[in-house]
């Protein structure tokens, strides 16, 4: 979603907490700028006349490995297929959440269950790393980020290729849909239950909007205290 | 207003983690990952700069100083004529001159009003 600087400095000036406008309803403002909520678990922090940052419900600074776009070019349906696509993770560390990009599929509104998975990230013989959370949505026409928390927190590895996949009920004649772009994914069509313990995947051409946010141990810290000073000046 | 800049340097990655103002006189304390950096102390009135590699452990580490040179403005003007300057023999221009000098003792000499 775009905000044009005049809307955002309508927001920022004018519009009251709890508010709504197209779409978005103003929750907080303090020094720091004024805090919109778009739907699902997407928010943008505006600030003197700018949209500064988005997020998704991880804390924010957190690393993050995927596709970070909410896809606009392609809608693929998840009802009762496993979709996603494979990333690779730049560090260790503990993964904390999956965050997908979701709508509607068709015009009708869906609601019903959706879970995610991160698998082993081999199109071949792939297994469960780490299951989600499942929770009951009701989607919209157009994507917003829904964050899953993982059930534990699973510890992931440096330059390690993984699946992060998605998985939704089909309930009549709806289904929940995750934003794509061009680019590579996998799917596998399996009625929604419990993750398989092992999965062939068939691969597509679109590149799927979820994304793993993970944390990493802080380093230990030192502190120095540096003094400058004038020759002969104590 | 800062009297020195001090940029800290990552020596694992090169990358500067910022650079920080400092008062004279006035120690700043610094809390950073452990590794080892390059501290780049620079005094803004000379642009003087004093470097020194660090390895910071966990905890607190022995205090860093950089010691820079003291310099002193002199100011040399002239009335009612504007005349030729030399600084210990050396010919620096005409009057008026500011010059930044490290403290010491210098010869001002000026023309006499005849030589003038």
């Amino acid at each position: 979603m775009s905000l044009s600087k005049e809307l955002i400095r309508e927001i920022e000036r004018n519009l009251m907490i709890g508010s709504t406008i197209n779409g978005m309803k103003v929750v907080s403002r303090d020094k720091h700028g004024t805090v919109v909520h778009l739907g699902g678990d997407s928010f943008k922090i505006l600030h003197n006349g700018k949209n500064q940052n988005v997020f998704g419900n991880p804390l924010i600074g957190d690393p993050i490995f995927g596709y970070e776009t909410l896809g606009t070019l392609y809608v693929r349906g998840i009802g009762n297929t496993i979709s996603g696509s494979i990333f690779t993770c730049p560090e260790n560390g503990t993964a904390q959440s999956v965050t997908i990009g979701l709508q509607n599929k068709f015009a009708a509104v869906y609601t019903g269950k959706i879970k995610s998975a991160i698998y082993t990230g081999v199109l071949v013989g792939s297994t469960p790393v780490a299951i989600t959370e499942e929770r009951t949505l009701t989607l919209t026409a157009y994507p917003v980020w829904y964050t899953f928390n993982l059930l534990p927190p699973t510890l992931v590895s440096a330059a390690t290729a993984y699946a992060l996949v998605s998985w939704g009920q089909k309930i009549d004649t709806t289904m929940a849909g995750i934003a794509c772009d061009e680019g590579a994914g996998i799917d596998k069509s399996v009625t929604y239950n419990g993750f398989p313990a092992s999965i062939d995947w068939a691969t597509n051409a679109y590149v799927h909007s979820i994304y793993c946010t993970y944390s990493v141990p802080s380093k230990p810290k030192g502190t120095i205290a540096v003094h400058a000073k004038l020759a002969g000046i104590i | 207003m800062a009297d020195v800049e001090l940029e800290i340097v990552d020596l694992s990655t090169g990358q500067s983690i910022g650079k920080f103002p400092l008062t004279l006189c006035t120690p700043a304390t610094y809390e950073i990952d452990i590794g080892s950096y390059r501290f780049t102390a620079t005094y803004l009135k000379t642009g003087q700069r004093l470097e020194e590699d660090r390895i910071i452990v966990e905890g607190v580490n022995a205090p860093l100083t950089f010691e820079f040179t003291a310099v002193h403005t002199l100011r040399i003007e002239s009335t009612p004529i504007t005349v030729s300057v030399k600084l210990n023999g050396a010919s620096i221009g005409n009057t008026p001159q500011t010059l930044n000098v490290e403290e010491g003792t210098y010869i001002v000499e000026v023309p006499t009003e005849a030589e003038a």
